[in-house]
């Protein structure tokens, strides 16, 4: 008989217990482990917490009506969405744990018709990054870029181009906010792991122009991809998602009619891993595609440095977005070029990480997660 | 039976709600734009024009109403019933395809779920408090299915239903404990 492999992280699911990496602060502001001021003292103690949160252990129950009583004092829908998605930016225990007892009054906000709403005014309400951009300026680097996430295993990725938002129409980047309702759905619908979830926004450009002129748009202001290009997109994207994790179960979402229906050529089977180039491979060398060196060359040396196949753990560095980056990369202007490829800044300006090797080393053990995250309710 | 897709508010008047009370004893209307300021007509429409007759669903929820101290349940007919389940099971069983005999097969399940106690208030969808019960039969459903048609990536567990369950995240909230090979104050 199949084993479950789902909590494999957890000791058992009736006394689940989750190993974690990250201490302290670093806990506390990452919305997967955090418990808030939920953390019992045994916990608190050992994980260096003790001082940094209120000195009163909160019961779950009393967290959710806390949380519900600030919602509830919220005057309008789209309030109520930011504030229940400020808290799934900080404290997806607590998230997943307010939702089902308050479903009914819920799901309107998170999921249609508010969200529809919150789309119409992403780029207003935005507060922190949340699960993936591809633009298609972007287009030669997808393989590279799944990399970036800093899980291991994913289970869903749920995707739109935002060409057509509900009944909305095209909201271009701003449809970010359907893939991410979607997926806190599955988790509350069906218990799938929080953590094992990818929300993605394939930013092809957007026919809205009064979008792409709004200077709080976080797209890209261009018309859309059509014909052979937005295939050869879509295409670039599926095969990047499925080099990295070939079991996930890729959702397409609100994607206009004129692209829902031709079905995606199949994917040659079985597909092969992609492989990391080694430096020395002759596409790494200088003069063929001098930016991807630069960018092989960067990896190569973090996976020197212990960082597991050379991924970006620290992308604040490049304002890239990424989990705790509150600049998100399609927040710059000029969000059309690619700053965070660009060979000579990257060969000559970028910074030295920090020499938490211990860390590191714990990261490489083989049969490690890099960071154990994992949340429940 | 008037199925709107159009995305226009207002398609659906007052006199095509009459006409619809003239031809049949109970008018089944489906709203399935989204959102509700895109749906062809409000419940409160809906009821009203067809003197509380219409069985009434919309993609996008409307609040309960009461009128004449009747109280009215619009039903919220979305995926959402549906998706959660497909996902857990594709991802469970490890299918390598969604067929679409997958979803016809479970299309049926949610209405299994809906009594007596929902139906008396005009409710053709059950209640969302139950979804994790519908997505887990869903899911078994699914797995079913994958397993028949030779795309599932895993055995067939002996009890589907209980692996299922097994696959989804515990209601108990997981204790932080600091991984034993990582520093006391690593971060």
């Amino acid at each position: 008989m199949a084993q479950p492999i789902k909590h494999h992280h957890l000791d058992s699911l009736d006394d689940p217990v989750l190993p974690v990496f990250k201490r302290g602060r670093d806990l506390l502001t990452d919305p997967m482990l955090n418990k808030g001021t939920g953390f019992p003292d045994s916990e608190r103690d050992a994980l260096g917490i003790r001082g940094l949160v209120s000195p009163q252990v909160v019961s779950i129950d009393d967290q959710v009506s806390r949380a519900m009583e600030n919602f509830r004092r919220q005057e309008h829908d789209l309030d109520r969405y930011i504030f229940q998605e400020s808290l799934h930016d900080r404290n997806e225990t607590l998230y997943y744990r307010v939702l089902p007892s308050n479903i009914r009054e819920l799901t309107p906000i998170i999921y249609t018709p508010t969200v529809g709403k919150a789309c119409s005014h992403f780029g207003h309400i935005y507060r922190r990054a949340r699960g993936m951009y591809f633009g298609a300026a972007e287009l030669p680097y997808f393989e590279e870029m799944v990399r970036n996430w800093p899980e291991e295993e994913i289970d869903i990725v749920v995707v739109t181009d935002g060409s057509r938002i509900l009944g909305l129409g095209d909201l271009g980047a701003n449809g970010m906010g359907i893939p991410i309702g979607k997926l806190s759905l599955y988790v509350l619908g069906a218990g799938i792991y929080p953590y094992r979830t990818l929300p993605v926004m394939l930013d092809l450009g957007t026919g809205n122009r009064a979008l792409r002129e709004d200077p709080l748009y976080l797209g890209e202001r261009r018309e859309r991809l059509r014909g052979e290009g937005y295939y050869e997109a879509v295409d670039a994207f599926i095969r990047a998602v499925h080099g990295r994790w070939p079991q996930a179960l890729i959702q397409f979402e609100d994607f206009s009619n004129d692209h829902a229906f031709p079905p995606p050529e199949p994917l040659p089977r079985p597909h092969p891993l992609p492989q990391r180039r080694h430096p020395g491979h002759r596409s790494c060398r200088p003069g063929r595609h001098p930016e991807r060196h630069a960018y092989h060359r960067r990896t190569a040396r973090r996976s020197a440095r212990g960082f597991p196949g050379g991924r970006l753990r620290r992308p604040r560095h490049r304002g890239h977005a990424g989990r705790g980056d509150d600049v998100g990369r399609g927040a710059q202007p000029g969000a059309g070029q690619r700053p965070h490829l660009d060979a000579g800044q990257q060969t000559a300006g970028h910074p030295r990480l920090p020499g938490n090797t211990r860390r590191a080393q714990a990261r490489l053990r083989p049969g490690r997660r890099a960071v154990d995250r994992s949340k429940s309710m | 039976m008037l199925i709107g897709v159009s995305g226009t508010a207002g398609a659906f008047s007052r006199e095509v709600l009459r006409e619809m009370c003239r031809r049949c004893e109970r008018p089944i209307l489906f709203l399935l734009s989204n959102t509700t300021t895109k749906a062809e007509c409000t419940a409160e429409q809906a009821y009203e024009g067809t003197d509380g007759k219409a069985i009434f669903a919309s993609g996008s929820p409307f609040p309960p109403l009461t009128r004449a101290d009747r109280l009215f349940v619009p039903g919220h007919c979305n995926n959402m019933y549906i998706f959660p389940g497909v996902g857990m099971a594709a991802v469970s069983c490890g299918a390598t395809r969604v067929s679409d005999r997958m979803f016809y097969v479970v299309a049926r399940t949610p209405a299994e779920q809906v009594g007596e106690d929902s139906l008396s208030v005009g409710r053709l969808y059950p209640d969302l408090a139950h979804i994790r019960e519908i997505s887990a039969r869903i899911a078994v459903a699914i797995c079913e299915v994958a397993f028949e048609e030779g795309v599932a990536g895993s055995e067939r567990p002996d009890d589907l239903d209980a692996y299922i369950r097994a696959c989804s995240i515990p209601t108990m909230c997981p204790t932080r404990r600091p991984d034993p090979g990582s520093s006391p104050q690593g971060a």
